[in-house]
């Protein structure tokens, strides 16, 4: 476990995320070359095996412009996009996103997606997400997610040749960029704890979001903000951190996704009385308003007493039994499945009991709608970016689009990078290599005693979270929550090590992610602390109204020893003015 | 202790060291076989290691042997088991690299990335760099081959296969399986190449011996054994009417979004 010998691989472009995002990039450069005519050699690095990425559990649909010719457009698309952001989007790159879907769609047809058909065997297009005001979703089952990272999967696995190379379950510690300028990174192989220098010219960062930092949370235990800390932690800037995403209908207890087709195919959500209390809400849009809305009504609901308890939580109802069985077989079948085997409840007899659930972050590492960063040969896309599209709320459907439409222009991007830049292949760097490698061996492995299980911290962390940086935020209870998360901090430095092991170390890779966690949860907080207004998912119960005179602005924040630093920039405005949001 | 609770004997065996973690554990209702193995990492040994990623039953990562069953730990309720005694163990027929944790990569993961189903789609490179358009699959032909793409990767149907246990070189029901789903959709070319692919010298489809061990235990109720069946037969039919003079054809529209 010495620091002598440098382990190096080398590639002219790594990618770093296998989802949907680092799938369809790495498509997307195999094509380029071809079309160029060149050979370049591809990397890709995660955490889990590419099939175990958190996309696999997107249920939902993919929002689309197909059809003009009954009644939809490009303009409706970026306008329900741009009002369900409360304005905060920028409204160029939700113009060029929202044109960019329709292809994406036919490419995944073209690599045998099972889209749900109609009758004449052509795409059946009927979602009617929230905040969506035409019925653009295009989805195969609950379980779009899934379908889409097969095929991706199984279509790159037929284009490959030995110059596409996978690194299963190597976990990033971190990146190195000095001066701006991008040089590698390291890895730790979770199989045996070996450390590796990965040199290459590109880099694309696809690593996803951050919900276990919440303790309800509709994400898988690996969602925990790796990306956004390491990018962080790099120097490159960060943006909008504030804006996470609350999904309205996380089954109770834990907040397992129930997806919000289940609303889109039109079900309702009751209070204790059996009212369905939207219509106080959003009294157009009732349920299918967008999530940040109705999140808040469902906690108003709970906060006036109309809520219910059961398993231990308080919570509403969402109640299907009237879109019948043929209905729900069809397409909800997997939350279906998963409400009776979790809860033993039948949705076409009985009501599922629902709240709130941490979902998606809007804010993520600041790129360009080309998915440049602030350094040169490091790109972002998917949910660990922010170009922004989704502004301080992101539409139900929006997110699987996002995910293959830049993962897509960011290989695109990348290979016109290298040809027409000719980025060098710098060496590798030793010194970094074996900081990493301290850290790891005696800054951990060789830690004696610890009074703390990394398992309570984890546990604090997310309470903290949720109580006080939740759905409802307040000054107070924000600067409560940062002077916990600082305490935490410290309290890792002398957790106790449970497990010395080098083979598949588990405990190890929790403490690292935690570690990532815990700078998250305070960059997030210090935003949501800084921004003196509500808008879209950041609701501040003392400045309750959007003030677009002082606040249409994104925040950023950039690294700095003592602590985040932060400024603002203007959003991006180019043809609606910000009006109060009706639904 | 509540009303529906119960203490139950977990015995969690540990190959690399030969030995077992042994925990009495007080479950009630929705208590999971995943949340037992946290419960133990957590308050009993750190070093246990297992995986797990969505807790929903749609990652596939969490696959063990939970009295003798393969099983995904995060869709097994303890008190559906209707034990006080339970043994968890690594999934069978793979390698184990660490207590629960098995290497997907040996029989698995590995032979599926230089065999991909998904051999050629039917259509030129120009149309997959600038799609126009969408296929005709009516509802029923889709609805058939989604089925088969349900399939999470979990590995529970190798691991409940008793002909991989005799036999290493046997393809197993996962990749048959994917075979399969491709071999229905309309949009997939070289079928008679995917039919070569099942058949894989000896180890293929007709190594099978039917037992059904995969329907029996997949998670996602899929027929994996009676799949690899309508392989054979297809493969058969095949060697009277060579599929290549079978003329597959899929209607295609072009989108006016594109133009």
């Amino acid at each position: 476990m010495g620091d002598l010998e440098v382990e190096v691989i080398s590639h002219d472009i790594l990618i770093v995320g296998a989802g949907i995002t680092g799938l369809r990039a790495a498509i997307e450069i195999m094509h380029q070359l071809r079309i160029l005519r060149k050979k370049l050699s591809i990397g890709i690095i995660s955490k889990v095996h590419p099939l175990r990425s958190h996309s696999v559990s997107a249920e939902g649909g993919l929002g689309v412009v197909l059809s003009i010719e009954r009644g939809d457009s490009f303009e409706l698309h970026a306008w329900d996009t741009v009002k369900g952001g409360d304005f905060l989007c920028d409204q160029d790159a939700v113009e060029f996103f929202v044109r960019r879907i329709p292809r994406e769609v036919l490419f995944l047809e073209h690599i045998c997606m099972p889209w749900l058909r109609n009758p004449d065997g052509t795409l059946f297009q009927s979602q009617r997400m929230g905040g969506h005001s035409f019925p653009r979703g295009v989805f195969a089952g609950d379980k779009t997610g899934h379908y889409i990272m097969r095929s991706l999967y199984d279509y790159l696995l037929s284009l490959s040749d030995d110059s596409l190379t996978f690194y299963d379950e190597y976990f990033v510690l971190a990146l190195n960029i000095e001066n701006e300028r991008y040089k590698g990174l390291v890895a730790i192989d979770i199989r045996d704890s070996s450390l590796t220098y990965f040199a290459s010219r590109a880099l694309i960062l696809a690593m996803g979001g951050l919900g276990r930092v919440f303790k309800t949370t509709t994400c898988a235990a690996g969602v925990t903000g790796d990306g956004m800390a390491i990018a962080y932690r790099a120097g490159l800037l960060l943006k909008d951190m504030e804006f996470t995403q609350w999904h309205p209908t996380g089954l109770v207890p834990t907040g397992v996704l129930i997806s919000e087709a289940a609303r889109g195919e039109g079900g309702y959500l009751l209070n204790r009385h059996g009212e369905r209390f939207m219509k106080y809400y959003a009294p157009n849009r009732m349920e299918t308003a967008p999530r940040d809305i109705v999140t808040r009504a469902i906690m108003w609901e709970i906060e006036k007493g109309n809520g219910v308890e059961s398993h231990r939580v308080k919570h509403v109802w969402l109640d299907l039994r009237h879109l019948g069985r043929k209905l729900i077989e069809e397409r909800l079948p997997f939350i279906s499945k998963m409400v009776k085997r979790k809860l033993g409840i039948d949705p076409t007899q009985e009501l599922i009991p629902v709240r709130p659930s941490l979902h998606y972050m809007m804010g993520g590492i600041h790129t360009d709608m080309y998915g440049r960063t602030n350094v040169k040969g490091v790109f972002a896309a998917g949910e660990v970016a922010c170009v922004s599209i989704h502004g301080a709320n992101r539409l139900g459907t929006n997110a699987l689009a996002e995910c293959l439409v830049f993962g897509s222009i960011v290989g695109e991007e990348v290979v016109r990078y290298i040809i027409e830049q000719s980025p060098p292949l710098l060496e590798a760097d030793r010194e970094f290599y074996r900081r990493c490698s301290r850290k790891i061996f005696n800054g951990i492995y060789s830690r004696e005693g610890g009074e703390h299980s990394i398992y309570d911290l984890m546990d604090t962390l997310r309470e903290t979270m949720e109580y006080k940086v939740g759905v409802f935020r307040n000054e107070k209870d924000l600067l409560e929550a940062l002077k916990k998360i600082r305490e935490l901090k410290t309290m890792l430095g002398k957790v106790r090590v449970d497990d010395k092991d080098s083979i598949f170390n588990t405990w190890l890779i929790d403490y690292l992610q935690l570690e990532n966690m815990l700078d998250i949860a305070e960059l997030i907080t210090v935003c949501a602390f800084l921004r003196r207004e509500s808008r879209g998912s950041h609701y501040r119960v003392d400045y309750p109204q959007r003030d677009d005179e002082k606040w249409l602005c994104h925040s950023i924040l950039k690294y700095s020893p003592e602590g985040p630093q932060i400024s603002y920039i203007p959003v991006v405005v180019t043809k609606w003015r910000p009006v109060e949001r009706m639904y | 202790m509540e009303t529906g609770r119960k203490n139950v004997l977990v015995s969690i065996y540990r190959p690399q060291l030969k030995k077992f973690i042994y925990v009495t554990i007080e479950v009630g209702k929705g208590t999971t076989i995943l949340d037992v193995l946290k419960y133990v990492k957590r308050n009993v040994d750190g070093s246990l290691a297992f995986r797990y990623q969505c807790e929903m039953g749609s990652c596939g990562s969490c696959g063990v042997v939970v009295n003798g069953k393969p099983v995904l730990a995060c869709q097994t309720e303890v008190l559906s088991l209707k034990r006080d005694k339970i043994l968890i163990k690594p999934l069978y027929n793979f390698p184990v690299i660490k207590d629960l944790v098995v290497d997907y990569d040996s029989i698995m993961f590995k032979r599926y990335r230089s065999n991909p189903p998904m051999i050629k789609v039917n259509c030129e490179f120009d149309e997959l760099v600038n799609p126009q358009g969408e296929f005709i699959i009516p509802p029923s032909i889709q609805e058939r081959a989604s089925i088969y793409a349900r399939c999470i990767n979990c590995g529970i149907c190798m691991a409940a296969c008793p002909t991989i246990s005799s036999n290493r070189e046997f393809l197993g029901p996962y990749i048959l399986l994917s075979i399969y789903r491709y071999y229905l959709d309309p949009r997939v070319g070289l079928k008679d190449k995917l039919l070569e692919r099942a058949v894989f010298r000896e180890a293929g489809i007709t190594a099978c011996h039917y037992v059904r061990a995969c329907t029996k235990a997949c998670p996602e109720d899929i027929e994996v054994a009676e799949v690899i069946q309508r392989l054979k037969r297809d493969f058969l039919k095949n060697l009277i009417v060579p599929l290549k003079q079978q003329r597959l054809e899929v209607n295609f529209r072009s989108s006016a979004i594109m133009k």
